[in-house]
């Protein structure tokens, strides 16, 4: 499991690869914490590389966006594949945080 | 041939593994890899790969008196039929009450979110304590 931190258009991008399951979620938390919440800007998360998600992934992402929207920040997410994406409207977690198709798209929601 | 039917009778496997986390990876490399001979679309099987997660998983983090883990996953008339039994003091896990669903952000309950994934990416979970063990099989459809 990866993640790849980038600037874009006054967002954070965060762009994961690999599985967010029990022992990935484990190994990255706090250093996938500490590369996004300090900033406190408005933050994409690129789900286009995960290729799996299970309920601890599931807590980190709403882990992040909460912490971020108690700093007045948003985290939408963009590009899940369908075997994440079930798993994200499965668990509701869509409703609270939501997916879009595209980087623009979700930059946009984000910068509105 | 196509469907359930090239399914039937054929023999399931069975892992009898250590109780710790490490052991997931090989339980899920093993059913995966015994699935992969079969009619099982995408779709299914990253449920069967969810569901195996969260409960491995469990026994792993939490039932600290079970020495080990069995895995056994058979494909037969129903579907997939998978099955997770630890040797620890008699736990129900799928009797905990589900936390709320999500509303907003501020109010969404932090973990907790494990035992409703299960129940909803499955047809049927139950658990029996089978003599000294405790046993969750799920049956998944094929598609």
């Amino acid at each position: 499991m990866e993640f790849v931190i980038t600037e874009v258009g006054g967002a954070t991008k965060a762009a994961l690869t690999g599985r967010l399951d029990t022992a990935n979620v484990d190994k990255i938390e706090t250093t996938f914490s500490a590369s996004i919440l300090p900033q406190g800007r408005p933050t994409i998360l690129d789900l286009s590389n995960v290729t799996f998600i299970a309920s601890l992934g599931i807590r980190l992402l709403l882990t992040t966006a909460r912490t971020l929207g108690n700093r007045g920040a948003r985290l939408v997410m963009f590009g899940a594949t369908p075997a994440v994406a079930e798993i994200l409207e499965t668990t509701a977690l869509s409703d609270i945080i939501p997916i879009f198709r595209s980087e623009e798209e979700a930059l946009a929601a984000v910068t509105a | 041939m196509t469907g359930t039917n090239s399914n039937l009778n054929r023999p399931g496997i069975a892992l009898r593994l250590p109780n710790r986390m490490a052991s997931l990876e090989q339980a899920r490399l093993a059913v995966i890899d015994y699935l992969r001979g079969f009619d099982v679309g995408a779709g299914p099987i990253n449920r069967i790969e969810v569901v195996l997660e969260e409960l491995v998983s469990n026994v792993a983090r939490h039932a600290k008196r079970a020495t080990s883990i069995t895995v056994e996953a058979n494909i037969g008339d129903q579907g997939v039929i998978l099955s997770v039994a630890d040797d620890g003091e008699a736990f129900n896990p799928l009797d905990k009450p589900d936390p709320a669903p999500f509303t907003t952000l501020e109010n969404a309950q932090l973990g907790g979110q494990g035992i409703p994934l299960i129940k909803r990416l499955t047809q049927q979970v139950r658990y029996d304590r089978k003599g000294q063990s405790n046993c969750v099989t799920a049956v998944f459809p094929l598609d």
